[in-house]
């Protein structure tokens, strides 16, 4: 008896770490499928102009797409306040110390919205290319943006992230001749990195591209109702 | 840095799984890490180091088994092991391939408990 209270045990228990937050993601997952709600969960680096290209997207679309935004940062409410100013819902998740937002904080947030009659949820992720890309949130899609001003190898150092995206846009292509960017070899590895993902090349700023970028909304809002 | 809120949840599912089986301490954690599930196994080290303090694990050691990406090239039908770590070539036709078979996993493996 001692000696089997003493012993050692093997235990093969194949435990996925992530199952918490999978579990989570997937009943955020439903909900919004339920819904009718596109949700998109936006990556980036800081400063890419996540906040810049929702702004003008529902300004630009408010009459015919109905949207509500879940914001996440480390501290400060600017961004949702910014967004807020363009007349959709506004959510901003604070974060603390954590570097990217989990399937339990949007599923809380969630709680906080009137998602009725709604066709987009646009949740724009911490700023970071490392950490968010390992959480599913229960999104439709994931959308990264790489900003031309951000150097042509990124996709090349932040693997993970890219492959997990269904769509890349590179952001603020009018600062293309202005950074000296090599738009062609940004474009050629973000294709090596992540040939499963869209491209579109647009400026918040201008507003070149941004058609495209609206086409591809309306699209996946109607693939998503179809099948309800 | 999401590592050190990763090893607390690996930590939590490791010591139920411990006290369901009438351990009384945990003395080995194997986990397997997959290339692409954007954890940093070095960064899982100093987490396991600084979580563990004061638990009924403060005195396991800690493996880690690296999941290599592996692939399934779409135009020669063949699975395949990229060489390099983001661009994901067919050694045969050097076609980029994205349906990734392998490398997203991360998991406890096994547990030795006392």
């Amino acid at each position: 008896m001692c000696q089997e209270l003493h012993s050692k045990i093997s235990l093969q228990i194949h435990a996925n770490v992530m199952n918490k937050n999978d579990s989570l993601a997937k009943q955020n997952r439903q909900y919004f499928s339920d819904k009718g709600i596109l949700a998109l969960n936006f990556l980036s680096s800081p400063g890419s102009g996540k906040t810049s290209l929702l702004e003008r997207t529902f300004i630009d679309t408010a009459d015919y797409i109905s949207s509500a935004v879940i914001v996440g940062d480390l501290a400060t409410n600017n961004d949702s306040q910014r967004l807020q100013k363009t007349g959709v819902q506004s959510l901003q998740i604070l974060t603390g110390n954590l570097c990217h937002l989990e399937a339990g904080l949007v599923k809380r947030a969630l709680q906080s919205l009137n998602l009725e009659d709604l066709d987009l949820l646009a949740i724009e992720n911490v700023g970071n290319l490392v950490c968010p890309s390992t959480f599913d949130l229960g999104e439709s899609l994931r959308i990264l943006l790489l900003s031309v001003t951000e150097g042509e190898d990124k996709p090349l150092k932040y693997p993970e992230s890219f492959k997990s995206a269904n769509l890349i846009i590179l952001s603020k292509i009018d600062l293309v001749e202005a950074t000296g960017c090599n738009k062609s070899l940004a474009l050629f590895n973000i294709k090596q990195v992540a040939p499963q993902a869209e491209i579109l090349e647009i400026s918040s700023r201008t507003g070149q591209g941004m058609n495209q970028w609206y086409e591809f909304l309306v699209k996946s809002i109607c693939q998503l109702n179809a099948y309800i | 840095m999401h590592e050190v809120s990763l090893m607390e949840e690996i930590l939590s599912i490791a010591i139920e799984a411990c006290l369901n089986n009438k351990g009384k301490r945990i003395e080995k954690f194997k986990l397997a890490v997959g290339q692409l599930c954007g954890v940093v196994p070095e960064a899982l080290r100093f987490a396991f180091e600084v979580c563990i303090e004061g638990s009924i694990a403060e005195d396991a050691t800690l493996e880690i088994e690296f999941v290599r990406a592996r692939c399934n090239c779409l135009v020669c039908n063949r699975e395949f092991v990229p060489v390099d770590i983001a661009i994901y070539s067919c050694p045969s036709c050097n076609q980029t391939s994205s349906e990734i078979l392998q490398g997203r996993e991360f998991s406890i493996t096994s547990l030795e408990i006392a």
